[in-house]
């Protein structure tokens, strides 16, 4: 099992009474966990449960309360912009492709965080963003335009860019949603190749139970603001879980190889009208 | 399409800027030959160059009216087409532009309001009228951003500037419906002319639209992620609130000086940078640099079109901005969805 190898390693990412609310309306309520280095936490629930506003203040792009989000051992309300994205990238569901930048271009932005205002990009930059195309497999497209290339080739130039920050956490939301199957594995495993290969932390909300199962080695389960479970794939992807939070209910399959797959449950099946 | 490369792009502005000054120095009612010309703009510098026979009227011609006007028309036209360039920037739109969102608006309701309150007089009319189109300017700004600042949606930012612009429009109509003895001179200063250029003008646009262009040029990296969108932007550390307040306030107070001597010239700030990305790319190490280079060409040559195509009479280098500026316009919106942002 892929979880064993976390409990020697100090949190990346710590909650500590963590709320948030719009207005009067509460989005998050009350959240403890300690998102643990090396591993790839996967953040579930139903749509407004309050996955991305979670991300959001994990990133500081929402300011949260002192003394309840902690980057390693540091309280993120006195992190400057610049600082935090040196230690933690994130991978938006989808990227513009309006203006014309290069694949290149594209994946150098992620060294911003590391220069400084009048300082140009040198070798050690250059070298950074040359094997974080390489690990991605787009460093053939490097000179491609970001419009000319494929939804699934643009999310993986965005890991780049990503991993060209170099950051300790990866924050990807929903990072497959708007792939075909074929790309979505293909991030995902990447996603994985990544935390073996680099040691990075990677925290990504998912909508896809069974991509949470195949990769993730945690899961914190969000319903209605709060961490409902929090564990394995296995311990919190159950019938009976995802029956309480999601509300339908499912069967989990076996594969003779030993890996679990959730299905909608056959009361649920509408036949097809012949 | 690819882009040309920066350096090849910079030496052909850099030579049709010299080629624009050279030959606009030449155009206009009295005929001074291009080496008596050169020759009384050397004798600036070694006053020994002044050669024999050339008439003193000529000398003033050159240094006090053709000079200062097509220094003018270059300042006005780099601070417009950066300013536009960051606009687009900003509201990640193409259509965004000082002129069509209503800020140049702002500005010249500000210098009419300085005028006719005579706020402007009482400093000096130069910085009086900079001053008030600097607020006419940075209040118009402000109200577009609260207004869809959010929603970087083409709809929303559009409706909020031609509004914008409609309103200011009015209030400017409306004050000069009651300030008749001023109509002309303002009407004619507001559809943008450079006929009014001088010394004491550019001792005020020079210094701002050098200030403001290498202040927006400080931002080149964090206008480069914005363009990418806000998510990206965040994610490489910037903080993008502040960012675009910033820059976006260098913009104004950019389009604004250049507002407060040559009144509105319309559309330089829209096509100016969209021809330079197509040609570039929309990396704004370079686009800036460019666009600057670009727009004073433009201006500069429209407004030698204007003060040559009905002699004696002179049309305003706004109207010739416009007719050269909005058919692409209408071309850019046709071509909207085809990825041409």
């Amino acid at each position: 099992m892929r979880y064993t190898k976390t409990a020697a390693h100090p949190p990346v990412v710590s909650l500590n009474h963590l709320s948030w609310s719009y207005g009067d309306q509460q989005i998050l309520d009350n959240l403890n966990a300690h998102i643990q280095s090396g591993v790839f936490t996967a953040i579930l629930g139903p749509n407004g449960s309050g996955k991305t506003t979670l991300l959001h203040l994990i990133m500081k792009h929402l300011t949260p309360e002192k003394h309840c989000v902690y980057l390693h051992t540091k309280d993120i309300r006195t992190c400057a912009a610049r600082e935090i994205a040196r230690m933690v990238a994130s991978v938006p569901q989808q990227t513009a492709t309006g203006y014309t930048f290069s694949v290149y271009e594209m994946v150098m932005m992620g060294r911003y965080p590391h220069l400084r205002r009048f300082q140009a990009e040198g070798e050690r930059d250059r070298e950074v963003v040359r094997s974080a195309l390489e690990k991605t497999e787009t460093w053939q497209l490097q000179d491609k335009l970001i419009h000319e290339i494929s939804g699934g080739e643009l999310q993986r130039v965005v890991i780049a860019r990503a991993i060209a920050q170099e950051p300790d956490v990866l924050a990807l939301d929903e990072p497959t949603s708007h792939l075909d199957p074929r790309h979505q594995i293909a991030v995902l495993s990447l996603v994985r190749r990544l935390i073996r290969e680099e040691g990075m932390s990677v925290l990504c909300v998912l909508h896809d139970l069974n991509a949470a199962m195949q990769y993730s080695d945690h899961v914190l389960l969000l319903d209605g603001g709060r961490i409902v479970q929090s564990g394995t794939a296995q311990e919190v992807l159950t019938a009976e879980h995802i029956e309480t939070v999601y509300g339908f209910s499912t069967s989990i399959i076996s594969t003779a190889s030993g890996r679990s797959f959730i299905v909608p449950a056959e009361e649920q099946y509408c036949e097809p009208t012949a | 399409m690819k882009h040309i490369p920066a350096a090849a792009m910079l030496v052909v502005l850099i030579l049709l800027l010299i080629a624009t000054v050279l030959i606009s120095v030449t155009l206009g009612a009295a005929h001074i030959s291009i080496r008596h010309t050169v020759s009384i703009l050397l004798s600036r510098v070694f006053p020994g160059l002044l050669e024999e026979g050339i008439r003193s009227s000529h000398v003033h011609i050159i240094m006090q009216l053709r000079i200062p006007r097509i220094l003018t028309a270059l300042f006005v036209g780099a601070g417009l087409a950066v300013s536009g360039t960051v606009f687009q920037a900003v509201f990640r739109n193409p259509m965004a532009d000082p002129f069509i969102l209503g800020i140049s608006s702002g500005a010249a309701l500000g210098v009419a309001v300085g005028l006719i309150t005579g706020f402007s007089t009482i400093i000096s009319l130069t910085w009086g009228s900079s001053i008030a189109a600097f607020a006419g300017g940075v209040g118009a700004t402000l109200a577009i951003y609260l207004l869809a600042g959010r929603s970087t949606g083409v709809n929303t930012l559009l409706l909020a500037g031609i509004a914008m612009n409609f309103m200011l429009s009015s209030v400017m109509s409306l004050l000069l419906y009651f300030n008749r003895e001023n109509l002309e001179s303002v009407i004619y200063w507001n559809m943008g002319s450079l006929s009014s250029a001088n010394w004491e003008g550019l001792s005020v646009l020079i210094p701002v639209v050098l200030l403001g262009t290498i202040g927006m040029m400080l931002f080149t990296r964090e206008l480069n992620a914005l363009t990418v969108g806000d998510e990206t932007a965040r994610s490489v550390g910037i903080p993008i609130h502040t960012v675009r307040i910033i820059v976006l306030m260098l913009a104004t107070v950019t389009t604004s000086a250049g507002v407060a001597v040559s009144g509105t010239i319309g559309f330089v700030g829209l096509i100016i940078p969209h021809i330079v990305r197509l040609l570039i790319g929309p990396n704004h190490r370079i686009l800036l640099p460019c666009a600057a280079l670009c727009g004073a060409c433009f201006v500069a040559i429209c407004d030698a079109l204007a003060r040559s195509l009905m002699p004696p009479s002179e049309i305003p280098v706004g109207i010739i901005t416009a007719l050269a500026g909005a058919p692409y316009f209408i071309y850019l919106l046709k071509r909207r969805g085809r990825n041409v942002l």
